[in-house]
């Protein structure tokens, strides 16, 4: 079997003109990072946010761990991340927490959409991939919830939440649609390709008005 | 990109942008076509995503976003279903005041609402536009009449809603859709000090936190033993208001 199929491979490359051989087209560098075998980039931002939030239902319904544990945890949250100001900001009311917020956020998003694309290609899917873990978030919708308010979150602090979540997400899906429109071909006849207009079409007016 | 769709976006875009310019006239509306607009990004993209299995990224996050969508929606429906109670919704007096409005708003189910929470509340029989969205109010105090729990809120009339407020009737009784309370529960019983600063009709934020102290002092559970309130009025008729809340202490 073995030298048969050596013998067939050799004929392929050999005589391409053959009945039965067909070229294969060349590899795109992305494809690699398609395969369902490896996880990318912006699955690990999704599960990032997603323990963040849950990590927050835990804490805000941690009500079994011993009363010791519980203060500790708390004061230390409350001296060093909730109460202080930043010094360096004119604006007295943006704490500590927002900055980490804010820096695990778009950190996030850019790590996941920079580090290791090496093509524009695939640049342009992470940075799609990237605004649509965005939107999980943005459909808690942005106004307070049973969901938000068992986080503990206070209003002001979840809709600017809310609303960064909105501008990265108007962001990224505008550089995709942008460097898509440029690389492809345009067929207005295709759905998903009308789709992806209607997209960028709705998406800057909502998160602009909220 | 087509031409079509180049023209097809930024008529969308100016359309839209045009209204948000408009947005104090028309907040209402345009918080319902937000979400008409989310609804469409989400089938939007679910037609523009490549096909592929439904468990796995990226139509994976669109299912995600739209269960959380749907459960969210749920969820409020739930409460605000809870909030009415089985009988009928929650009915509204709207009393005129010197310095704002004031809402009494009879509950038809009782909740235990702490200080610092707060109610989103939606008048459909105000106006046509009222009836499309709810706001936020915070609950200045509480008592009970003829058995029934009455909330209060306080309203400093600016535009839109709280303005229409101004020409409601005071004789009728409004129905009113209720969700919440909502916020975090701020105890203060531990601390021997507590300083509260407002302005104006600001202090109706304040009022319950006084009122929970107050009792929990007569019972002996805090260690509060100051309370100082530093309120910045513009007229003396606004501390009726404050006179008025502490009567029920």
């Amino acid at each position: 079997m073995g030298v048969r199929f050596r013998q067939s491979r050799r004929r392929g490359r050999r005589f391409p003109h053959v009945v039965g051989y067909q070229r294969q087209p060349p590899r795109h560098p992305s494809s690699k990072c398609l395969s369902t075998t490896t996880m990318e980039s912006t699955v690990y931002l999704a599960i990032c946010f997603g323990s963040i939030l849950g990590l927050g239902l835990l804490a805000a319904g941690a009500r079994y761990l011993p009363r010791k544990w519980k203060k500790t945890a708390r004061r230390w949250f409350l001296v060093h991340l909730y109460y202080p100001s930043l010094t360096l900001c004119a604006r007295p009311n943006i704490k500590r927490f927002d900055i980490l917020l804010f820096a695990i956020v778009v950190g996030g998003n850019t790590c996941s959409v920079s580090i290791g694309a090496n093509h524009r290609s695939e640049f342009s899917r992470r940075l799609g991939h990237a605004a649509l873990v965005n939107m999980i978030l943005l459909c808690l919708g942005g106004r307070m919830n049973a969901l938000v308010n068992r986080v503990a979150l206070r209003q002001e602090r979840y809709l600017n939440l809310h609303r960064l979540f909105g501008f990265l997400m108007v962001v990224e899906a505008g550089i995709h649609s942008v460097l898509t429109g440029a690389a492809q071909t345009p067929r207005p006849h295709e759905k998903a390709q009308v789709a992806g207009i209607v997209v960028s079409g709705t998406a800057y007016p909502p998160s602009a008005h909220d | 990109m087509t031409d079509l769709g180049q023209a097809s976006c930024a008529v969308c875009f100016i359309f839209l942008s045009s209204l948000w310019l408009a947005c104090p006239w028309l907040f209402d509306l345009l918080s319902l076509l937000h979400t008409c607009l989310a609804i469409v990004i989400v089938v939007a993209l679910w037609l523009h995503v490549p096909g592929g299995f439904v468990y796995k990224p990226p139509r994976l996050y669109i299912l995600l976003s739209s269960t959380i969508f749907v459960s969210i929606k749920l969820l409020r429906l739930a409460n605000t279903i809870y909030m009415s109670g089985t009988n009928s919704l929650a009915t509204v007096l709207v009393d005129r005041e010197r310095t704002g409005v004031e809402l009494r708003i009879q509950l038809a189910r009782p909740r235990d609402i702490c200080a610092g929470q707060f109610i989103y509340l939606c008048l459909p029989g105000l106006s046509t536009s009222s009836s499309f969205r709810s706001h936020p109010f915070q609950v200045a105090w509480t008592y009970k009449d003829r058995g029934e729990q009455v909330l209060v809120i306080l309203v400093q009339p600016r535009r839109g809603f709280t303005r229409k407020l101004l020409l409601a009737d005071p004789h009728y009784k409004y129905r009113a859709i209720i969700e919440g309370p909502y916020g975090y529960r701020m105890r203060l019983d531990q601390f021997g000090t507590i300083i509260l600063f407002s302005t104006n009709i600001g202090v109706s934020a304040q009022l319950l936190f006084i009122k929970e102290t107050l009792k929990l002092y007569k019972h002996h559970r805090t260690k509060a033993r100051r309370i100082a309130l530093f309120w910045e009025i513009e007229a003396e008729g606004e501390l009726s208001i404050f006179l008025f809340s502490c009567t029920g202490c």
